[in-house]
């Protein structure tokens, strides 16, 4: 079964808080000095979900990126991870594209990829959290979709998608070729081996642009983002927190108990 | 000069970085206090090819260099000092092996130690004999088809679990080091008795072992090349385990400034975080430099030893001073936690033992500082 | 095609009643239609809503469209069909969807399928003043920004709503409305795919969402062991237990318990979160709290910055005695 995977680079959303800084008048996100940029906790868990299926099935699993050439450590690290092949999208063209931008440009590479049976992307981005990529591709592709998928089985119809809901899960059936996104319960990524790491830097992850995969330039970019960013800033702090003090700590957790009582809390 | 790091490098040094993270930052601690040998590490870490990272893939490893080998074992030993030291020790064995074994013992060897299916020591030192390394008393007598061993070696690190142990030995009493021998002694072997030295402050969960030969005969193929290179091939081993203790420190100090770090911007005094106080500054200021220089001289000397450069020098200067620098910081480290740093709950505690413990394996401070001496002076104050 | 006019709640119903999310939906609805001057109407899918459609139009809707369920059941496929032809014939210029499994699995095929903007998981949702266009706004980076998007074309505008961003209508029971029933077929033979199962946790007592009191763990409480004390803590408060991302990851408690982002939106009366450093990605699901009071041993870590109370620990030593008093005063 061959696998697509699309991937993304993002700031690590776990930096401590108060280290991202926004700058209100770039509209941008501003990682502190040092900090580097990580794949997509999401994407990837849809290369974690994509390996499992290939360790079950066969198959080939090609990592996508739309981005910035830099980004080819994301794609690498999930080849080193297991993954095939990979290959970047990068052209200045394609900066400010929306979801549906991107979408559109995926699908293209997509298409030009071929012979696939499933593809997977992450949720949403850690990033902007727009969840709508997945979606949009299904439509361009008209293919049919899971969204927040934890766990894909392969069956003689097609695939088995068990589902992440509020209330518990659902479990759907498809056809293949399908979209599949992906939820952080499919588990914790695996680490790379060292093999898959020095095999993973060996390969060449071929780069294209705009040109190579027939874009229609009316459909990305700026010029083609239905919405627009007016403001970008960093929420209120409301609350102000006491510090319950005690000479020792079993004082101090009966005398919040006290205060949260004198607060009518309890 | 380049002084960045390859694509692959980044790769491995991030790989072993969440390796530490997800699994040795509290097994560390948790080791320490049980004591209990980390078997569970071996299984962990073969799948990821940490076990046999210099060890060509033919035979089941990674086949990387030094260099890669040092940023692999920095991050490690950030996580926990005592898993990567029992871990990796096992390069030590492999390694001479690979440069001294003939192609029957490679495949013999090599793979299960890849795997984490075997252990493998090293035993050189003596009651007599630490040192002083070519004065080795075990005897090496050829028999026949076999060598007969008689001896009693200490500080045998993964001695008692060990599968298999290499045996330095001397073939004929007053030849010094063109008389040695390695020996490849398996663990079933009559002849060989062995038992746990314990106490030792750092590396708890370790094995530490004195091994005494009685009339153990093994095999004639069982010797790890010829007699008389036996030197040569320990010695080189013993170099990448002295470039392996260089990067282990560096990790080790590391995690100590980490540590204060946080800790100074937490603790309070005087209705301030310690960190605002100017000395509390230099203390972590002093590590972070030491830490500093020692990498730059591991990476160098590890360069070096990738290139098949001459390493000597450099691997002395890189061991005394990283060792030494990690007792430092963590002294420092104590001093940043106050009264609190001397107790077992606060990790710096921990820290300092284990940096303790590498001042004398790969050659003692004063040792290199001899060496080094003589390298320059051309008078030899060691064996006067 | 009718021009773009009106507000579009998109209505749920469980277990025959109208959900506490549409009636937020409702809430925000009118105050958006009434900026807009124009009608708010509510969708509801199912049949037998008779009743339930004159509740809405007492939360706020001038007009209930009831659209009769297909055989497949709740499908998402089914949901955009349905609701593509709806758009069709009534065309609003602002659809309101909660941000629930439906409404986050729906909304974003609807909009790419209608040509529409989508925005998920608003926390607010204001009209300019001058172009009339709807301000979406959201949490971004984990929580750590807020985004303010504005759809460019004009045209319809989908939106999600997080659950408990804002406060549900109130009924006014004078209030008059249409209700229409919609006679709408789709070519299910068209669908891709087919809905197996679908399972809903156990869950004893209150859901974690409509717990008062909720006592989170996270990654300090280093074990399956620790949650022991919290379950305690809860059983005297009569609280529900949840938890971050770390402890589902590790294993240590179920998943399903996940409190944020991507997990659940609680708004109780009191919040404890213990060994919990307060990522925004957790602060998410829990600053709609009422008090929030937090245990951590890091005196640095953020949850302490979005407390009403907190005890610099660790909290096998606090809580013992914590719950001991909590149980003298609540007897």
């Amino acid at each position: 079964m061959n696998i697509i995977v699309c991937v993304k680079q993002v700031l690590d959303p776990e930096i401590p808080l108060g280290r991202l800084k926004v700058d209100p008048k770039a509209q941008q996100v501003v990682a502190p000095e040092g900090i580097c940029p990580i794949i997509n906790p999401y994407d990837e868990r849809a290369v974690e979900l994509a390996l499992r299926l290939k360790e079950k099935q066969g198959g080939k699993i090609t990592i996508l990126s739309l981005g910035h050439p830099s980004w080819v450590a994301i794609v690498k690290h999930a080849l080193s991870m297991g993954a095939d092949e990979g290959v970047l999208i990068a052209d200045t063209a394609f900066e400010g594209s929306d979801s549906f931008g991107i979408a559109h440009v995926l699908s293209k590479a997509i298409q030009k990829i071929g012979n696939y049976h499933l593809i997977l992307c992450g949720r949403q981005s850690a990033d902007w959290e727009e969840g709508l990529v997945g979606t949009i591709i299904a439509e361009k592709l008209s293919m049919p979709l899971v969204t927040l998928a934890e766990d894909v089985e392969v069956i003689e119809q097609g695939l088995k998608v068990k589902q992440v809901t509020l209330g518990g899960h659902q479990v759907f059936a498809v056809p293949v070729p399908a979209v599949v996104t992906v939820s952080q319960e499919v588990g914790r990524p695996r680490l790379p081996s060292g093999w898959g790491i020095i095999n993973a830097s060996r390969k060449q992850v071929p780069v294209w642009d705009a040109k190579s995969i027939e874009i229609d330039l009316s459909q990305v970019g700026v010029r083609a983002a239905r919405r627009e960013l007016i403001k970008l800033s960093v929420p209120d702090r409301t609350r102000k927190c006491e510090i319950i003090h005690g000479e020792t700590m079993a004082k101090a957790g009966a005398r919040l108990a006290d205060r949260l009582r004198e607060a009518g809390i309890l | 000069m380049d002084f960045e790091l390859t694509e692959e490098q980044r790769m491995f040094r991030q790989m072993a970085r969440e390796f530490a993270e997800r699994e040795l930052i509290s097994a560390g601690k948790e080791y320490d206090q049980s004591g209990e040998y980390p078997y569970e590490f071996f299984k962990k870490m073969a799948p990821l090819g940490l076990l046999g990272i210099l060890i060509p893939q033919q035979y089941g490893g990674l086949g990387l260099g030094p260099l890669t080998w040092v940023l692999i074992n920095e991050q490690l030993a950030w996580g926990s000092m005592s898993i990567a030291t029992i871990t990796q020790t096992g390069m030590l064995p492999g390694s001479i092996i690979l440069d001294a074994g003939n192609e029957e013992q490679k495949k013999k060897y090599l793979p299960p130690l890849c795997r984490g299916e075997k252990i493998y020591s090293m035993a050189a030192a003596e009651p007599n004999a630490g040192s002083d390394g070519a004065n080795i008393e075990t005897k090496a007598a050829s028999d026949g088809d076999s060598w007969v061993l008689n001896g009693n070696k200490v500080f045998v690190t993964n001695g008692n679990v060990a599968d298999m142990i290499i045996v330095l030995a001397q073939t004929e009493k007053g030849k010094g080091g063109k008389g040695l021998v390695l020996v490849a002694v398996d663990k079933e072997t009559p002849g060989i008795f062995r038992a746990p030295i314990k106490g030792e402050t750092g590396l708890r969960c370790g094995d530490i072992a004195q091994v005494r030969l009685t009339d153990c005969r093994v095999p004639r193929e069982n010797a790890i090349n010829e007699v008389g290179l036996g030197l040569k091939f320990a010695f080189g081993g013993i170099t990448n385990m002295r470039i392996c203790i260089s990067s282990q420190c560096v990790g080790l100090a590391q995690r100590c400034i980490d540590i204060c770090v946080k800790y100074a911007k937490e603790r309070q005094q005087f209705k301030k975080p310690i960190g605002s106080f100017q000395l509390v500054q230099e203390l972590i200021a002093e590590s972070v430099v030491e830490t500093e220089a020692a990498r730059w001289l591991t990476y160098h000397a590890a360069y070096r030893r990738e290139k098949g450069l001459s390493v000597t020098r450099e691997a002395s200067i890189a061991k005394l001073f990283s060792t030494e620098m990690a007792v430092r910081t963590t002294v420092r480290a104590i001093k940043v936690h106050g009264g609190y740093g001397c107790f077992e709950d606060y990790t710096v505690e921990r820290l300092n033992r284990e940096a303790l413990i590498t001042l004398a394996p790969g050659g003692t401070s004063e040792v290199h500082k001899m060496t080094i001496g003589r390298q320059m002076l051309d008078i030899d104050a060691l064996s006067r | 095609m009718v021009a773009h006019q009106g507000v579009l709640v998109n209505g749920e119903v469980i277990s025959g009643r109208i959900s506490t999310m549409t009636r937020e939906l409702l809430n925000v609805g009118r105050r958006l239609s009434g900026e807009l001057s124009q009608p708010l109407s509510a969708l509801l899918m199912g049949g037998e809503q008779a009743e339930i459609a004159k509740e809405v139009i007492a939360l706020g809707s001038d007009r209930v469209y009831l659209i009769r369920p297909s055989s497949q059941g709740s499908h998402p496929e089914i949901h955009v069909a349905m609701l593509t032809e709806l758009v069709k014939r009534v065309g609003p210029s602002i659809i309101l969807f909660g941000h629930t499994d439906m409404g986050r699995d729906v909304a974003p095929r609807l909009a790419v399928r209608l040509g529409a903007t989508v925005t998920l998981d608003c926390t607010d949702l204001q009209i300019d003043r001058e172009t009339k266009k709807l301000l979406q706004s959201k949490p971004v980076y984990g929580g750590n920004a807020i985004a303010v998007w504005v759809s460019k074309p004009e045209g319809l505008q989908i939106v999600t709503l997080r659950p408990k961003a804002v406060m549900p209508a109130e009924l006014d029971l004078s209030r008059n409305g249409e209700i229409v029933e919609m006679d709408i077929t789709i070519n299910e033979s068209s669908m891709k795919g087919q809905l197996l199962e679908t399972a809903r946790q156990e869950v004893q007592g209150a859901k974690l969402e409509d717990a008062k009191v909720v006592i989170a763990g996270g990654g300090g409480i280093g074990g399956r062991e620790g949650f022991k004390m919290l379950e305690q803590l809860a059983a005297v408060l009569g609280g529900r237990v949840g938890v971050t991302r770390v402890p589902g990851d590790e294993g240590w408690m179920p998943t399903g318990l996940e409190i944020g982002q991507t997990g659940r939106i609680v708004t109780p009366n009191l919040y404890v979160a213990v060994g919990i450093s307060g990522a925004s990605q957790h602060m998410a699901g829990c600053s709609g709290s009422k008090y929030i009071v937090s245990i951590n041993r890091d005196p640095e870590a953020n949850i302490f910055k979005e407390s009403d109370f907190g005890i610099v620990g660790d909290y096998r030593e606090v809580l013992p005695s914590f719950i001991e008093k909590c149980k003298k005063l609540v007897m």
